[in-house]
């Protein structure tokens, strides 16, 4: 249970606060209400891009990093398709840099030419990095396409081309940052060893004077259901074949969601989960399986991935798939099979509830999709769930026609033959 | 708009005085093992972890020491593999075995109401393991192509060269997994090493969070056996290091984009009286976001997405390593622009702005890394193996606050030198 204060500036900031003084750290977190999936299509990984551009100082303040350093702070940030999340942990008595430091850069950022032409090549080499430099790297940038059409979850947010990072003009910029980096399009999350009623004088003092900003409601283009399989097929110089299969699901504020994340779980979270047992151990098709929700804002999908082990056939790897999909669609589950992945979700819910920093993250985002106090209802949402609905949930998503997979084949592999 | 803060200036701050150190508790159970116990934390969870001499010196060539720790898990003479999975699982249970140079570490992390009901499972594993032949055969398969996986990425390549070099081919913190090690390991191996690394010989438990009043009584119940019996392995030999005659290696990968770099040179452990200011120097060089290569090399010319050094100890040696991965076309201008950081560390002296920033960023930072019972223990853990506890810590801080920028010149000159560094490149 996280005891949650919350507090709104006239401007729009909300501000939730969760004192936790076994710490003598704080988090602040603050989230921004855009992601990858606001981005324009020939002008995608541009949410990103921004995260980066951040750091390169702010109206009044040359340097975000080494003011916060100076006072014993470390930060870091993250762009998903929804969201742009910054955060700072730092000695609870400093806690008011992070607010300076925070305000000024949501006040104006400083725009300098060379910021952006530093960072768009940092950018580039982090693409080289993650997703064109290691094996299996470019999955999410052939996956993403095939399962959406028209909705900006078909690229990932690192952009869909290298192209479009190196096209960003300062224009660009600018705009991105008054359209978007808002108080009224924003939540500030503060979690430690902290004063509520402390915390929402220094909002007022450090936020109070930022005007609230026009931003443009959001009008995305819905992803038409599927309604044939889709296949791809490509071959790349990996040491073994992979396998990724994509189902349509729902949004995450749906009540389903809880559902479809034990559906997760049953079949891979663990050693003894299904399709680890069945395909990993027993029958050895496949030396690594992950199932998993997106768990997006927008509808997202579920994913099976894995690969296979050497000798196995792409065909019979994803029949033993399909054959394990049917028969968590079709079979009554276990009760007490059931009750392992409740009681799994319950433990780790309080693991993460040691962190403070996790706690000021989990707070800011639930108060973006609604109430920050939701969090404490979720065990609630789990524990309510019947053995009947599992394979329900499953039938409704493991059909073909509701399909997209990406066989991913091994050529010319270096290593064994 | 009227802000009525000063925006330019920024905030009043505290720099840190001292931190405050969990106390630990120890006990011995009756059969010798030794127990410390680290009573923290808001949450009833509880870790534990358990030191074996069961590494990869004690067991003399890869592959065999991580083996024996994670084989372990699936199957004893009472439980199959699906059985220990379902159990841990159902109990919402973490378990895991991790094997370094000199030991490996059992670690279980669960609600503390459930550790009578995982105790006994834990002892089950460090006591009758059975090591099946099948589940021998899927583990080692399932190794391999892991390995093989891994020995695709530039990172990697270039940090197995990085061992090899700086510590010698054959020297065990320099020796690496080669895939014909997969064909000659044999099931016979693992179980006469399981049989005399994890016993009561040198084996320690580390407890963290909050365990209950009866953990002693647990413990003593599933570990201190007094007939189970001592085993033989080698708790301290490793030979002497032989680094490579020569200075640069590179190691060819077709069509990479990037070329991961590393680059260092062997030093001592955490016991050397200059451990303690290098920590200081590094964090200048490369050690935090702010550091001189993440500006020079990042930030000002964007050859990479990130670069950092550390400073490595190992219970008989250790390195100073500083690793990226940079644009392909642009590695060797990567390379030069490292070593004028490394050299300017030496030629000019830190300026007083700069030292306070990295002052009050390192005393922060061991406030993060002593933030509650979990990692305290982690970093008590490592302590011990060196033979020391916080007070290496305590003394950390007074070194920071007041080390002075003539002593990081002097430590500069003394231990960076360029002819002393190794430059391994794994790419083009």
């Amino acid at each position: 249970m996280i005891e949650i204060y919350k507090h709104v500036l006239p401007n729009g900031l909300r501000i939730v606060v969760h004192p936790d003084i076994t710490t003598p750290l704080a988090a602040v977190n603050l989230i921004y209400d855009v992601g990858a999936r606001d981005e324009e299509p020939d002008r995608t990984g541009f949410a990103h891009l921004f995260e980066h551009l951040m750091f390169g100082g702010s109206k009044n303040v040359p340097s975000y990093d080494e003011p916060l350093q100076r006072v014993g702070g470390e930060n870091n940030a993250w762009t998903s398709n929804d969201f742009t999340n910054y955060y700072v942990t730092l000695p609870a008595n400093n806690i008011e840099t992070a607010f300076w430091l925070e305000s000024d850069r949501m006040l104006e950022l400083n725009f300098t030419p060379k910021n952006l032409e530093v960072q768009s090549k940092v950018v580039i080499e982090e693409f080289k990095q993650r997703y064109l430099n290691q094996p299996y790297g470019d999955v999410p940038l052939l996956t993403r396409p095939l399962a959406y059409k028209v909705h900006p979850y078909l690229w990932p947010t690192i952009g869909k081309d290298i192209a479009h990072i190196e096209q960003a003009t300062m224009d660009d910029v600018k705009s991105f940052f008054y359209k978007h980096y808002a108080p009224n399009n924003a939540v500030l999350a503060v979690a430690g060893n902290v004063k509520p009623e402390a915390i929402f004088r220094l909002a007022e003092r450090w936020f109070g004077g930022i005007p609230r900003r026009e931003v443009p409601l959001r009008s995305l283009p819905v992803e038409p259901a599927q309604t044939e399989a889709r296949e791809l097929t490509v071959e790349r110089r990996v040491p073994a074949d992979f396998l990724h299969i994509n189902f349509h699901t729902g949004k995450r504020c749906d009540p389903d969601f809880y559902i479809n994340d034990l559906l997760s779980d049953l079949l891979s979270n663990g050693p003894s989960s299904r399709l680890f047992q069945s395909l990993v151990k027993e029958n050895q098709l496949f030396s690594d399986i992950n199932a998993f929700i997106s768990g997006d804002i927008d509808p997202g999908l579920f994913s099976v991935t894995g690969r296979l082990m050497p000798g196995v056939s792409i065909g019979r790897a994803e029949a033993a798939v399909w054959k394990e999909l049917e028969a968590i669609s079709t079979e009554k589950i276990a009760d007490r099979e059931l009750q392992k992945v409740k009681n799994k979700v319950e433990s780790n819910l309080v693991f993460s509830e040691i962190s403070f920093l996790n706690k000021a993250m989990n707070m800011a985002q639930y108060e973006l999709m609604g109430d920050a106090n939701d969090i404490n209802n979720e065990i609630e949402q789990y524990r309510a769930i019947s053995t009947q609905q599992i394979p329900e949930a499953a039938a409704s998503i493991f059909r073909k026609e509701n399909s997209s997979t990406l066989r991913y084949l091994a050529v010319n592999g270096p290593g064994e033959k | 708009m009227i802000i009525e803060v000063d925006r330019k200036k920024g905030p009043e701050f505290q720099i840190l005085d001292k931190i405050d150190f969990l106390p630990i508790s120890r006990f011995v159970l009756p059969n010798g093992v030794d127990v410390s116990l680290l009573e923290a934390g808001s949450q009833d969870v509880t870790k534990i972890d358990w030191l074996f001499p069961a590494g990869a010196v004690q067991a003399g060539k890869p592959l065999l020491a991580s083996t024996v720790g994670n084989l372990m898990l699936e199957g004893t003479d009472s439980r199959t593999s699906a059985e220990i999975s379902d159990i841990i699982d159902f109990y919402g249970a973490h378990l895991n075995v991790q094997t370094y140079h000199h030991n490996s570490v059992i670690t279980l992390i669960c609600l503390t109401k459930e550790l009578p009901q995982l105790l006994p499972v834990v002892e089950d594993i460090v006591r009758n393991a059975v090591f099946d032949a099948k589940e021998y055969y899927i583990y080692l398969n399932k190794r391999r192509q892991e390995y093989l996986l891994e020995s695709e990425k530039v990172r990697t390549i270039a940090a197995r060269k990085f061992g090899q070099v700086v510590f010698g081919e054959a020297h065990p913190y320099g020796r690496q997994l080669e895939l014909s090690q997969f064909d000659t390991l044999t099931r016979e191996e693992t179980i006469a090493f399981y049989k005399n690394a994890y016993t009561p010989l040198a084996c320690r438990i580390v407890v963290a969070g909050q365990p209950g009043s009866d953990i002693k009584d647990l413990l003593t119940r599933h570990f201190g056996d007094v007939s189970w019996r001592e085993g033989m392995v080698n708790l301290n030999g490793v030979s002497e290091l032989m680094p490579s005659p020569d200075k640069f290696h590179l190691v060819e990968k077709d069509g990479a984009l990037q070329s991961a770099i590393r680059l260092g040179r062997p030093l001592f452990n955490n016991n050397h009286p200059d451990f303690i200011p290098l920590q200081v120097v590094n964090t200048i060089l490369g050690g935090y976001f702010g550091s001189r290569l993440m500006t020079a090399v990042r930030e000002e010319k964007g050859l990479t997405y990130g670069i950092g050094s550390s400073i490595v100890s190992y219970q008989k040696s250790g390195m100073w390593v500083i690793a990226s991965e940079v644009m392909g076309e642009m590695r060797e201008a990567a390379v030069e622009a490292i070593f004028e950081e490394v050299k300017r560390m030496t030629d000019e002296p830190v300026d007083k702005d700069e030292l306070e920033l990295v002052r009050n960023y390192m005393l922060g930072e061991l406030l993060r890394h002593f933030d509650g019972p979990f990692s305290s223990s982690d970093i008590y853990r490592s302590l011990w193996e060196f033979g020391l506890d916080f007070g290496f810590y305590a003394k950390m801080v007074e070194v920071i606050k007041t080390i002075g920028s003539e002593e990081i010149q002097l430590l500069s000159a003394k231990y960076l030198k360029r002819e002393d560094f190794y430059v391994v490149v794994a790419g083009r």
